[in-house]
């Protein structure tokens, strides 16, 4: 065994030492008490701590408690679709209706599809379940085509071909005029001069304007301000993704402005995405020291 | 500087970001000291929503379609605005579209009830959880009803005050959608275009940059992204809880990354001008 294998048993063993120790400390303590809630408390803290444990490095803990919760989650999903799906919508209208209420026959219909759809686990009747598929298949692809369209492609054009300029206000008038005529004079910029130069600071002093650009743009309290960023991204970014157009000269220029913009959406997403992760740490360090060690009121 | 010691730090076990992740929250965590929360646009716009309701005596439905792991962001994020809504005495419908979050939307809706001494059936009821995502919704649309003749408990939705008047989506004042799913996009898709309900959607900060474009257009009214959501609505509704105390160690760890990417490139391009100048 080498030296890094023992390192990790001596650490895998203190780690576990540690976990064990706390929670009889806390059960002598009295800080959890010997009921399912204190029971509750100290197997979700053991788990978490075993699911943290990976950043680390894999081992055994880890595994025995991923496992644990696939099964924990399948077995509470199966419960809840009984109670909820099962037993009220087929089950009991099928064969136990309450007393007045007639057989509702016609839920037939969805227990043989949805037998049918099991059978593809069998080699002899696993054509069946193309019934089933076929049904499915139609029947949401019926439902979500005319919506999705609504959703995605006619209400967002609808919004980038509204008027550039809907303020009432001169002032806001000018600044919106402003604002366009610098975004062309940018593109211009970019197009005769900076795109030919070759140089990373070329790259670097296109890049700048951009990122000003959609900074007034966004924090703009001038609505058609925003209206512009949104109409210039669009564009840019859809020339971008013309692929059989050479990316050169104007379509170039536009196209480098559509990264900047997709490059700005990306940071967005990453920064969210870093948020949403902390909080996930946040929520568990909260849960350790305030309902598992006691630490924090 | 020498090559092989900026080398090293290029090559930091990631296991020490991990340790300096931990100890900046749990730093931040227990150490006490205030951050300024300023409410964006958007989260405005949901109270503002729940705030109409209010004046027009109309009811909310409450979609809370999370799993635990969707809990830290997202339950502060529903207690907040149940908050609101109750103390406005607001009438409220719950459900799920999420199998594994049927209990997290029971009791968040039944512990801030309590809190503000609200009747089950009188002031809110709590349908759970059923299958179908999309037709689901259009059930819901075309009639409440026939999609939910019973609540979470078998019993007959119909013999609720607060459900008396709901016929259809089209009879909520508001539907706020708190997901970690897809459910606020099949909210918007199934029920919102077809329905033209208003809608608002609660999500977790992964999620949240998608729905950005759907404010703009005016398809989602009202947006909550993530712990920063949660925060923002509690400092409007003057209730500061968990959001806002876990906004310390998350802005605690964001300071840390910023100074770890900065200090990571400024490294890296030193690495490379050392390389460079060593041959020259």
């Amino acid at each position: 065994m080498d030296k890094e294998a023992i390192r990790d048993r001596v650490l895998f063993i203190a780690l576990m030492t540690v976990i064990v120790g706390a929670n009889i400390a806390l059960f002598i303590a009295g800080r959890l008490e010997w009921n399912w809630t204190g029971i509750g408390i100290m197997v979700a803290a053991t788990i978490t701590i075993s699911m943290y444990s990976f950043l680390y490095k894999d081992n055994v803990l880890f595994k025995l408690v991923e496992h644990l919760y696939i099964g924990v989650a399948a077995g509470y999903v199966t419960s809840v679709y009984w109670f909820n799906i099962f037993w009220p919508e087929l089950i009991k209208p099928l064969f136990f209706p309450d007393p007045g209420e007639p057989v509702r026959w016609l839920r037939l219909v969805p227990l043989v599809l949805g037998i049918t759809l099991l059978m593809r686990v069998s080699t002899r009747f696993g054509g069946l379940s193309r019934i089933s598929f076929a049904f499915v298949m139609g029947f949401y692809s019926g439902i979500a085509i005319p919506n999705y369209i609504q959703t995605y492609m006619i209400e967002q054009i609808h919004y980038t071909i509204n008027p550039l300029f809907v303020s009432g206000d001169t002032t806001f008038l000018i600044l919106e005029a402003l604002f366009l005529v610098s975004v062309i004079f940018y593109l211009l910029i970019d197009w005769l001069w900076l795109s030919d130069l070759n140089k990373p600071w070329a790259n670097l002093l296109a890049l700048i304007p951009a990122i000003v650009l959609c900074f007034i743009g966004i924090f703009s309290p001038i609505p058609g301000i925003n209206q512009i960023v949104v109409l210039v991204g669009t564009l840019t970014v859809l020339i971008y993704f013309f692929f059989s157009i050479e990316q050169e000269g104007a379509v170039g220029t536009a196209s480098k402005m559509g990264i900047y913009f997709l490059m700005i959406s990306f940071g967005a997403s990453f920064g969210y995405t870093i948020m949403a992760r902390m909080s996930l740490l946040v929520g568990r360090l909260e849960f350790l020291l305030r309902d598992w060690l006691g630490i924090l009121q | 500087m020498k090559v092989e010691t900026l080398q090293k730090l290029l090559d930091l076990d990631r296991r020490w970001i991990f340790l300096f992740v931990l100890i900046a929250a749990v730093g931040a965590r227990v150490f006490e000291f205030d951050l300024p929360s300023h409410p964006k646009h958007h989260v405005i716009v949901v109270y503002d929503e729940i705030e109409r309701l209010a004046n027009e005596d109309a009811t909310l439905l409450l979609s809370m379609d999370y799993d635990p792991s969707g809990k830290p962001e997202l339950e502060p994020m529903s207690r907040a605005v149940l908050r609101h809504a109750f103390s406005r005495n607001v009438k409220i419908v719950g459900m799920t579209h999420n199998p594994h979050g049927q209990n997290l939307g029971q009791n968040v809706l039944e512990e801030v009830a309590a809190e503000y001494g609200k009747q089950y059936g009188e002031d809110f009821v709590y349908l759970g959880y059923k299958a179908g995502f999309a037709t689901l919704i259009i059930n819901m649309g075309q009639d409440f009803y026939d999609a939910f003749p019973y609540d979470f408990k078998g019993v007959d939705v119909r013999t609720y005050p607060v459900t008396e008047s709901i016929n259809s989506l089209s009879d909520f004042g508001y539907v706020l959608s708190i997901a970690s799913n897809a459910a606020w996009e099949m909210w918007m898709i199934f029920g919102r275009e077809k329905y033209r309900f208003s809608l608002g959607t609660g999500v977790t900060g992964v999620i949240a940059p998608d729905v950005f474009p759907f404010l703009q257009t005016g398809q989602i009214k009202g947006l909550l992204g993530g712990l920063a959501g949660a925060a923002e609505y509690e400092t409007l509704i003057n209730k500061p809880d968990r959001a806002l105390v876990g906004m310390r160690p998350q802005s605690a760890v964001h300071v840390l990354l910023a100074l770890l990417v900065i200090f990571g490139n400024t490294v890296f391009f030193l690495e490379k001008y050392y390389r460079r100048k060593r041959r020259i």
